[in-house]
């Protein structure tokens, strides 16, 4: 199962919020320096200084914002496909096409930085998950106390996502599909087992139906019935 | 010194397989999946756990199905799930007479043969 949001939703609501540009609950950066200010002169007359860093969006607004859209360009830039026909290789030809691979390496790596940020919550406080409801899938709140309890795991998952996408970067400048295929890889592992730790841990796999495979009962001579139930 | 029990056993896989084994070992054999921790997530393949049964599916750069060695997994009502196999498309093979089990064989989706006994 791989990330999917409704896309316009979120990035709606993410541009609303850069966009407010306000300090919001999520905000993790420090207090200005009000005390040694107030010192020296009225605090009316000099401004606070704007916090350096200030969190505006959720880990679920950057993983549709960045993360997903950046491992989706990827993982769709390099294929092998079996058609009736043969097999069909797809995967960057123009500089162009590299260089999209490039710009959407570079996303991937530097997300992970905004991911581990200290102070960014899961989700916006009072947002939903946007496919709760989805059976095995964790509510905000179940999925916030998780990932409180469990941030130096999803910090070690970032981390591995980061290695992964500087892998697959490696492969980008190399113009080397193979590459590019097994950094691919490895950056579906770490997701699905981030995702399978805080999103949906609870999630049940209904089996494949028949017509993925012909069933044939070979029997063998010395065959036990079986009981019947 | 003493061996004392299997902690888990390893599959292989090919590269890729992720979804077929979630769909054969947890779809079909109802073994949940459990999130492999992250420095290890990177090589991909997948954990099958429940209590103390666990079986982990590795990939293998070139990878050859295991067509003799094999697994065998105790279970409970295996006319029933015998009957899911079969819904779903997997080919099953009757085990020879072993005194105490009803038997039969059936391959995951990559082809490594796996034993379902259940005693009588």
């Amino acid at each position: 199962m791989k990330y999917q949001f409704m896309p316009g939703y979120s990035i709606l609501a993410a541009l609303f919020a850069l966009s407010a540009c306000q300090k919001t609950e999520m905000t993790a950066a420090p207090a200005p320096p009000a005390a040694a200010s107030a010192a020296a002169a009225p605090a009316a007359t000099i401004p606070a200084p704007a916090p350096p860093i200030q969190i505006v969006a959720s880990i679920q607004d950057l993983m549709d914002a960045i993360i997903d859209p950046s491992a989706d360009a990827l993982w769709d830039s390099v294929s092998i496909t079996q058609t009736a026909k043969g097999t069909v290789f797809h995967q960057p030809h123009s500089a162009e096409e590299w260089q999209e691979a490039r710009r959407r390496a570079i996303a991937l790596i530097e997300g992970t930085n905004l991911l581990v940020m200290d102070g960014r919550k899961l989700v916006t406080p009072g947002s939903p998950v946007l496919d709760q409801g989805t059976s095995g899938v964790l509510s905000a709140e179940e999925g916030q106390k998780r990932f409180d309890a469990q941030h130096p795991t999803f910090v070690q998952f970032a981390t591995a996502l980061r290695q992964a996408a500087s892998l697959m970067l490696t492969a980008v400048d190399k113009r080397d599909p193979t590459g590019m295929m097994n950094a691919g890889s490895a950056m579906d592992g770490v997701c699905e087992n981030c995702h399978l730790t805080f999103w949906y841990p609870n999630q049940v796999i209904p089996p494949l139906p028949a017509e993925f495979g012909a069933t044939k009962r070979i029997p063998h001579p010395k065959r036990i019935p079986l009981s019947p139930g | 010194m003493q061996v004392t029990r299997i902690e888990h056993v390893q599959l292989a896989m090919p590269a890729g397989g992720e979804d077929l084994a979630r769909n054969f070992y947890s779809g079909v054999l109802g073994i949940s999946e459990r999130p492999k921790p992250p420095n290890l997530a990177l090589r991909g393949g997948c954990w099958f756990e429940r209590g103390d049964l666990k079986i982990h599916l590795g990939v293998e750069a070139g990878f050859r199905p295991a067509r003799k060695a094999h697994v065998a997994l105790l279970v409970s009502d295996l006319p029933s799930l015998q009957k899911k196999l079969e819904a779903s498309g997997y080919t099953l093979k009757d085990g020879e007479l072993l005194e105490g089990y009803h038997r039969i064989y059936v391959d995951d989706p990559f082809g490594n043969r796996i034993e379902l006994m259940e005693s009588n």
